[in-house]
C-alpha cells in the first residue's frame, strides 16, 4: 500500500489531499474547518482529517508532496525585480522577507509544521493542475490546458495526456497572464483579488462590451493562437502592490471602485468587456490546441477554468466534442493534482479511467452521515429541534417543500472539494418562482442582489431546458436556457441590475439577464440523493429544475460540519434543514428568529469579498 | 431562554466533538513549544539580567546602583518564573519578541533597500541592457511588439530532485538547502545574481535562526 499526502498552502485556498494506491481517499479545504474564507494558513485540520479518512498517522503517509516549486517561484520574482528595477522597491520589501525567513525553506517549513522528518516533494505549480485535470477525467487520451493567474513561471500551459503520461509541451509566462488581467479588472471594479472574480463573472451580463476595443487595442495584445502580451504600463502586479497602474485608471475613465460602494453602469460595462476577451482569447486557444493535439477531448484546470461563462462559449462554440474541468479547478485542486502526479509520474504507476470520472461527484470532504450520534449530541447541545425520516420520505419532503415556496438547506454526506455546492451543503429553492432571486440574495445569503443563481436539473431532461452540449455535472459550464421556454421582456426603462427583475423564462430564478444559466447537471451515479429530490419534485410539479445555491451567507467559506449547518440555518431565513436523516423545521425550533442587530454581529465574522 | 441558546449565540465552536488524532497531537506539541520557549526566554535574559546587573552593581562603581539593582531582580525573577511557572511568562515573552520583531523589521528594511538600490537596479540596467528587447515585460504606446505567439517550449525533464530520491528519508540541512538554491540559480545562468543571493541567504538564514530566539533584540542591535 502506498499513500501519498498532496498540500496546496500559503498563497490561498490552502487544501490537502490523500490517495492510497492511486484512489483518492479524500480531499478538503482549510477554509472549511477554519471558517475562514480561502484561508492561506498550512492545512492542519485538513490534513488532520485526511489523515483520519486514510486511517493513517502522519508517519505511516509514504510520501508528501507539494504543489508547487519554491525555487523556479523565487527564481521568478528575483528575475522580475532584476528587470523592473528600480521601480519595484516596494513590492520588494514586502515580498522578500517572508521568502528570505520562510518560503525559500519550505522543505523545512512543511517537515516542522507536520512534524516528520522526511523529504517533501515538489511539483510543478501547472503540472498539479494538468494532473488534476487529466487523471481523474474519464478520458483515455485528452489535451490538456491549464490556466491561472501565475505558478512559478507559467500563467497557461497545454499538452497532452495519454494513460498515465502527461506532455506538457508549452507555455504562456508572466507577467502575461489571462489569469491577472481578469484579476486586474476585479480588483478595478470594486471587488476582492482570488474570490470576487465570479461576481464580475455574474455582472457582465448587464452591461456591453464597450470597453473591449480599447483592451485589445492598448491593454494586450491578443493573438491568433488565444497568447495575449499584457502592456505593463497598464498594470501595477510586477513592481508595485496593486494590480493597475494610473495609465489603466485612465484609460477606463476613472479611479477603482471603492469596495461596497454604489455598482454603476462602468463596472457593469467593463466586466462585459473583459468577459468577451476572455471568452476569445480562451475560444483561440482552444482551436490552437485542438489542432496542434488533434484531439477531441478537452480536460482543463487552474483559476480561470472556473470562469465558466468562457468555459461554456468554448463548449458551444469551440472546436471540442468534451470538455471535462477539475472541479477544484483552483489552488486548492493543486494538492490532489501534486498526490496525483506524484503516483503516477514519480512512481510510473499506471492509470485506470474510471466512469463517469474519477471524482466521485467531487464529494471528497467530510461526511455528514444520514444517522450519527455525535451529530445528534452537537444538535441537542444547539437546542435543535428535528424529526427523523428515511432516505425516501426525506427525498419527497425536500421536494414538497421546494414546490411549495419554501428554502430547504441540506447538509448530508461527504462535503465537496471545489468551490461549488453540487447537493451536500447546498441551499435549494424552486427555480419557477419568480421572486426566489431575490428572496435568496437578500433574506438568504445576505449578498448582491445582482447575482444569480445557478440550477440543478436532470441529466436526462438537460436538454429540454437548456441549449447543453454535453453533461455539466460540476456546474463549470454556462449554456442558454432553451429557445422554447423564454419569455419576451416588454420594452421598459429598466436598466442595470433592475433588469433581473424582470421574468425572462418558465425558470426565472435561474436564468440570467442574457439569458444563460450556469448549469449543474444531476445524473444518479454520481449524485443519487439530489437524483431522488429533482426526480420527486418533477413528478409533483413537472419541472426537473431547482435553484441550487452553497450553504453559507456572503463572505463565509461553505458550510462544513452539522453546527455549521444549524448556525448558518439559525441565522438566515431558510425555510427547513435537513442534516443527514434528520429534518428541521424552522418554526419548530425553541430559539427566537435572528433579530437585524444579531445578524449584523454575526456576518461581520466573514470578512467581505 | 430556550434550551442551547447560548451554546448557538458563542462565537466558540464545539469543535471538540471533531478534533483529530492529528490535531490533538498537534495541541500537545505546540503546548510543548510553548512551554519550552517561555522556559528559555526566562533563563536566557534572566541569566543575562541577572549576570549583568549583579555584576554592575556589585563590582561598578555608578551612578545609577538602583538600575543595575533592579536589573539583577527582575533577572532573578525571571529565572525563577522560567522554571517554576514558565505560563506566567507569555506576555513578558510576547512584548519582547515583539519588540524584536519590529527591530527585526526596521533592519530587514534598511539592508533590503541597500541591496535594491546598490547591487538589484545597477545590475538590472546590466541585464536589461544585454537582452535588449527580448524579456517578457513589454511595453507600448500605440504599436505593440511583433511578436505572434505567447507559447513557448517548456523543457521537457524540469531539473528536479523527485526523480531520483523518491525513497529519501530525512529533511535536509538548512546549509543543503542554501547551496541547492545557489546551485539553481547557477544552474539557470543567473550569475550575475549569485553576489545579491548569496548576501540576501544568508540574511535569511541569520533572521531564520535569530525570530524565535529570545536574545533577538541584542541581536539586532549589535547588527
Amino acid at each position: 500500500m502506498t499513500s501519498i499526502l498532496g498540500i496546496s498552502a500559503f498563497y490561498h485556498d490552502s487544501a490537502a489531499a490523500v490517495i492510497v494506491d492511486g484512489q483518492i481517499i479524500g480531499a478538503a479545504q482549510e477554509e472549511r474547518f477554519t471558517r475562514i474564507k480561502g484561508d492561506p494558513s498550512f492545512p492542519h485540520h485538513a490534513v488532520g482529517w485526511c489523515l483520519e479518512q486514510a486511517g493513517l498517522d502522519i508517519e505511516e503517509i509514504d510520501h508528501i508532496v507539494f504543489y508547487e516549486r519554491p525555487l523556479v517561484h523565487f527564481e521568478r520574482l528575483m528575475m522580475t525585480y532584476l528587470l523592473t528595477a528600480p521601480q519595484g522597491l516596494r513590492s520588494f520589501l514586502h515580498t522578500l522577507p517572508e521568502w528570505l525567513t520562510r518560503k525559500l525553506w519550505l522543505e523545512r517549513e512543511i517537515s516542522a509544521e507536520l512534524n516528520v522528518k522526511r523529504k517533501i516533494h515538489f511539483v510543478d505549480h501547472h503540472r498539479s493542475h494538468a494532473a488534476s485535470a487529466f487523471y481523474p477525467s474519464p478520458f483515455d487520451q485528452a489535451a490538456i490546458l491549464t490556466i491561472d493567474g501565475v505558478g512559478e513561471w507559467s500563467t497557461a500551459t497545454w499538452g497532452i495526456g495519454s494513460q498515465s503520461t502527461i506532455d506538457l509541451r508549452e507555455e504562456l509566462r508572466f507577467p502575461n497572464s489571462l489569469g491577472l488581467l481578469y484579476s486586474a479588472f476585479t480588483y478595478y471594479c470594486g471587488f476582492k483579488i482570488n474570490s470576487g472574480e465570479y461576481k464580475l463573472m455574474g455582472l457582465a451580463p448587464y452591461g456591453r462590451p464597450v470597453y473591449a476595443d480599447r483592451i485589445l487595442k492598448r491593454v494586450i495584445h491578443l493573438m491568433d493562437d488565444g497568447t495575449m502580451l499584457l502592456n505593463q504600463k497598464y498594470f501595477g502586479y510586477a513592481t508595485g502592490l496593486t494590480t493597475t497602474s494610473a495609465a489603466f485608471h485612465e484609460l477606463f475613465d476613472g479611479p477603482p471602485r471603492q469596495p461596497e460602494s454604489q455598482m454603476t453602469q462602468r463596472e457593469m460595462d467593463l466586466a462585459a468587456s473583459i468577459q468577451t476577451v476572455i471568452n476569445e482569447s480562451l475560444l483561440r486557444m482552444g482551436r490552437f490546441i485542438h489542432k496542434s493535439t488533434g484531439l477531441d477531448q478537452l480536460v482543463l484546470a487552474g483559476g480561470v477554468a472556473l470562469n465558466c461563462v468562457a468555459t461554456g462559449k468554448l463548449s458551444s462554440d469551440g472546436p471540442f466534442k468534451q470538455i471535462w474541468t477539475q472541479p477544484a479547478a483552483g489552488d486548492a485542486g493543486g494538492a490532489l493534482g501534486a498526490a496525483l502526479s506524484f503516483w503516477h509520474r514519480e512512481l510510473r504507476q499506471p492509470r485506470s479511467v474510471a466512469s463517469p470520472d474519477g471524482m466521485q461527484g467531487a464529494f471528497l470532504g467530510p461526511d455528514i452521515p444520514p444517522e450519527s450520534s455525535q451529530d445528534d449530541a452537537i444538535l441537542r447541545t444547539l437546542g435543535a429541534v428535528w424529526d427523523v425520516l428515511d432516505e425516501t420520505a426525506l427525498q419527497r419532503r425536500i421536494a414538497a417543500d421546494i414546490s411549495s415556496g419554501k428554502v430547504v438547506a441540506v447538509a448530508r454526506g461527504r462535503m465537496e472539494f471545489g468551490p461549488r455546492s453540487l447537493g451536500s451543503r447546498s441551499i435549494l429553492g424552486d427555480a419557477r418562482s419568480e421572486t426566489m432571486q431575490s428572496r435568496m440574495n437578500l433574506k438568504v445569503k445576505f449578498r448582491e442582489s445582482f447575482r444569480p443563481f445557478a440550477p440543478m436539473v436532470l441529466a436526462e431532461d438537460a436538454a429540454a431546458y437548456f441549449d447543453s452540449r454535453q453533461e455539466s455535472p460540476y456546474m463549470l459550464l454556462v449554456y442558454p436556457v432553451a429557445e422554447r421556454l423564454r419569455k419576451a421582456v416588454e420594452q421598459t426603462d429598466k436598466f442595470g441590475i433592475d433588469l433581473l427583475k424582470l421574468t425572462r423564462s418558465e425558470i426565472p430564478a435561474v436564468t440570467h439577464v442574457d439569458y444563460s444559466a450556469r448549469l449543474q447537471t444531476v445524473d444518479v451515479q454520481r449524485n443519487p440523493f439530489m437524483h431522488g429530490v429533482i426526480g420527486n419534485f418533477k413528478s409533483q410539479t413537472g419541472c426537473s429544475v431547482i435553484v441550487n445555491t452553497s450553504f453559507n451567507v456572503r463572505g463565509e467559506p461553505i458550510v462544513n460540519t452539522a453546527e455549521d449547518a444549524y448556525r448558518c440555518f439559525m441565522a438566515t431565513e431558510i425555510d427547513n434543514l435537513v442534516v443527514g436523516n434528520r429534518y428541521l423545521e424552522r418554526t419548530r425550533q425553541p430559539h427566537p428568529p435572528m433579530d437585524e442587530a444579531a445578524r449584523a454581529k454575526w456576518l461581520q465574522r466573514f470578512e467581505l469579498d | 431562554m430556550p434550551n442551547g441558546f447560548n451554546a448557538l449565540n458563542s462565537t466558540e465552536t464545539n469543535q471538540v466533538f471533531t478534533r483529530s488524532r492529528y490535531l490533538r497531537r498537534l495541541d500537545e506539541r505546540r503546548e510543548t513549544d510553548e512551554i519550552r520557549q517561555l522556559t528559555n526566554f526566562g533563563l536566557t535574559i534572566g541569566w543575562l539580567f541577572s549576570l549583568l546587573g549583579g555584576f554592575c552593581w556589585f563590582c561598578v562603581i555608578s551612578q545609577i546602583d538602583w538600575f543595575w539593582r533592579m536589573m539583577m531582580t527582575a533577572g532573578l525573577l525571571l529565572l525563577f518564573l522560567g522554571t517554576a511557572l514558565p505560563q506566567s511568562l507569555y506576555w513578558p515573552r510576547r512584548l519582547w519578541m515583539g519588540l524584536a520583531h519590529l527591530q527585526g523589521r526596521v533592519v530587514m528594511t534598511v539592508l533590503l533597500t541597500v541591496v535594491y538600490f546598490g547591487l538589484m537596479s545597477p545590475l538590472g540596467w546590466w541585464e536589461r541592457r544585454r537582452r535588449g528587447g527580448s524579456h517578457p515585460f513589454h511595453s507600448w504606446d500605440t504599436q505593440p511588439p511583433t511578436l505572434t505567439t505567447g507559447w513557448e517550449a517548456l523543457p521537457q525533464s524540469v531539473p528536479d530532485a523527485i526523480t531520483s530520491d523518491v525513497q529519501q528519508k530525512g529533511s535536509r540541512s538548512l546549509v543543503s538547502l542554501f547551496a541547492e538554491t545557489l546551485i539553481f540559480f547557477a544552474e539557470r545562468g543567473h550569475y550575475l545574481l549569485l553576489p545579491v543571493l548569496l548576501f540576501l541567504l544568508m540574511l535569511g538564514m541569520i533572521l531564520f535562526f535569530v525570530q524565535t530566539s529570545a536574545l533577538a533584540p541584542f541581536i539586532y542591535t549589535i547588527g
